[in-house]
């Protein structure tokens, strides 16, 4: 009966090790046969004793900087953005099955994708694109709209804002729809690519975009533990300890859907993390934020580097979206997992 | 009756989309056991969610010692009244020590580690409630007498002087219902807390109360001591039934409610 505790600290300490050694395996692994293992180190060493470089070594380097670390930067903070939001959504819902995309936030993105390519193809401003700039806008603007419309004398019911946010995806996937249709082809795979997800041709300005989000995310979810952990014990209950619910319940609400805005903007729409990332932490490590929280964000971040390292070995002549991978990459481990452990999961 | 913590209340109104408690006033001095009782759905639970301010309508005045309750900062409130939920669902499979050490967040930075001393509030209190074998399983392991037992010490680690309880022993054995209220009982005297409890054991109530609280239909109908309000009367409206009898218990004295089966009319 007694289940056998893992240390959650040792555990955390083990995801980070193992975090670092793939970012090294990550940035070592591009299309075609170059640029592998031991250039990885040929470079690190140039960097650390200053040897004169060769030809090779020079686009060698450009490869390294200008390539390959913003891409592992980005998958890090997009899975972390992700996985983050994903804890946050579901102790407010109270619903281990809540995830960044049940609140309308990846049918404001797409809507917002979509809008900017119909009026502009592919221009660019902010570093980020005017799609990703879009679909950020697109994201917070339904966020918002959900939250409004769930809101009944200062009070949101949280039921309610769980279904307004899929009422209000469907209505905007629907106009989402008729726009595409009026696409012509071009238009409509850069659309669909977009959905899916991609980390190819991106570079520092979308490292930019996406960092300071992450980095403030992370401090603030440190404040958060224990609030969530009392939120989780319902809003009638966490006001009678002395928590300001709903206060609290917009904060996280806002913090959330900066997180997967911002990683909408800058990678389309991938699948899955924010779900399935808390939940294995939970099975693992039980509910508690206060390593919930560390233990996803370093898992998120694990499971996009892995999931865009077999899009780069897999990946012949054209891109696998993504999203794709990590669907069918954690949903196995998802299922493995609830296999295993039969009272895990409630 | 001047003491810190004597409580005045006072409801105009309460409920979720319109009122269901109307107009009840309710004094109950520190360091009694006050218990209400009354029919499902006369607005019990609705009475005592709205003495902590937890409903979309909720018009009352809660006053302690002299101090209204509600001018308070929510965490200073839970410091004064801690509160027990008839039906707690928790979807997070947390462990009981966890569960239990969340009733320490009134009296905890948000930062801060649970001390030595919260750590020993929990363990003692756990003990009381005989659960301390239980802590390292997942609640939702637990049978439902054993759930509620855990949620009494999560109640009980928040040390407040007054504690709000709806239905504490539901779905608790005979045995552990009066190690239940033996143990309420217990606070009541030598620590002087006040504890207002809803009970549908009129047997319960009347061992063990100070105060009774009839409720019926969202409004106070009668209340006083166990032997001014179990009645022959008040059991007829309490119940709606004429299978109940109230006599006494020959051992204590106080009144007694027996069943005799067959008389429904």
């Amino acid at each position: 009966m007694k289940e056998k505790k893992n240390h959650p600290l040792l555990f955390i300490f083990s995801l980070t090790a193992i975090l670092a050694v793939s970012i090294i395996v990550a940035i070592s692994t591009g299309y075609g046969p170059w640029a592998g293992l031991t250039d990885t180190f040929r470079m690190f060493t140039h960097f650390l004793t200053g040897t004169p470089m060769t030809a090779r070594d020079n686009i060698l380097q450009s490869v390294f900087v200008n390539l390959r670390m913003p891409r592992v930067i980005l998958e890090i903070c997009v899975g972390i953005n992700l996985s983050i939001a994903g804890v946050l959504l579901q102790a407010l819902f109270r619903n281990p099955l809540a995830e960044p995309y049940s609140v309308g936030v990846s049918s404001g993105a797409a809507l917002g994708a979509v809008i900017a390519v119909s009026i502009g193809f592919r221009e660019s401003i902010v570093g980020i694109g005017l799609q990703g700039f879009f679909a950020f806008g697109g994201a917070l603007a339904i966020t918002f709209l959900v939250y409004v419309i769930a809101r009944q004398n200062g009070v949101v019911l949280t039921t309610k804002l769980l279904l307004t946010g899929l009422a209000v995806a469907a209505v905007i996937q629907a106009v989402t729809t008729l726009m595409l249709l009026q696409f012509e082809f071009i238009r409509l795979r850069s659309v669909l690519a977009w959905t899916l997800g991609s980390f190819s041709n991106k570079g520092w300005s979308h490292v930019i975009t996406i960092v300071p989000f992450t980095f403030i995310g992370l401090v603030l979810c440190s404040f958060l533990a224990k609030p969530l952990n009392i939120l989780c014990l319902g809003e009638e209950k966490a006001k009678s300890l002395g928590l300001n619910v709903e206060k609290f319940k917009l904060s996280i609400f806002v913090i959330s859907s900066l997180l997967t805005g911002t990683a909408v903007a800058v990678s389309g729409i991938i699948a899955f993390v924010g779900l399935v990332v808390p939940h294995i932490m939970r099975v693992i490590l039980g509910p508690d934020h206060k390593y919930l929280i560390p233990a996803s964000a370093l898992g998120g971040a694990l499971l996009v580097v892995y999931a865009d390292l077999i899009v780069r070995i897999l990946s012949k002549s054209q891109e696998i979206p993504i999203g794709v991978v990590t669907s069918v990459f954690g949903g196995i481990i998802f299922i493995q997992l609830l296999k295993n452990t039969q009272k895990g999961i409630s | 009756m001047n003491n810190p913590y004597d409580l005045k209340i006072h409801v105009e109104k309460a409920g979720y989309t319109h009122p269901i408690v109307k107009d009840c006033s309710l004094d109950i001095p520190q360091g009694k056991f006050c218990c209400i009782v009354g029919p499902n759905g006369s607005g019990k639970s609705t009475f005592l969610k709205s003495l902590l301010g937890l409903l979309p309508i909720n018009e009352a005045q809660v006053k302690i010692g002299e101090k209204p309750f509600f001018d308070l900062p929510l965490k200073m409130r839970a410091r004064q009244i801690s509160f027990m939920l008839q039906k707690l669902e928790i979807d997070f499979p947390f462990s009981v020590e966890e569960l239990v050490s969340l009733g320490r967040y009134p009296h905890s930075g948000l930062m801060t580690e649970l001390t030595l001393s919260d750590k020993e509030i929990v363990t003692s209190c756990l003990e009381l409630t005989g659960t301390a074998h239980l802590r390292e399983r997942r609640i939702n392991e637990l049978s439902g007498g054993e759930y509620q037992r855990v949620l009494l010490s999560k109640t009980l680690v928040q040390k407040t002087p007054i504690l709000l309880l709806d239905e504490p022993t539901a779905h608790m054995d005979l045995g552990h219902q009066v190690q239940t209220y033996e143990l309420l009982k217990k606070l009541v005297v030598s620590e002087n807390k006040t504890v207002l409890s809803v009970c549908h054991d009129l047997n319960l109530a009347a061992e063990y109360a100070d105060l009774i609280v009839i409720i019926t239909q969202g409004s106070i109908r009668l209340s006083g001591s166990p032997a001014d309000t179990l009645t022959k009367e008040s059991i007829e409206y309490l119940s709606e039934s004429t299978c109940l009898v109230v006599d006494k218990n020959p051992f204590t004295q106080n009144p007694h409610i027996y069943i005799r089966p067959g008389r429904s009319s």
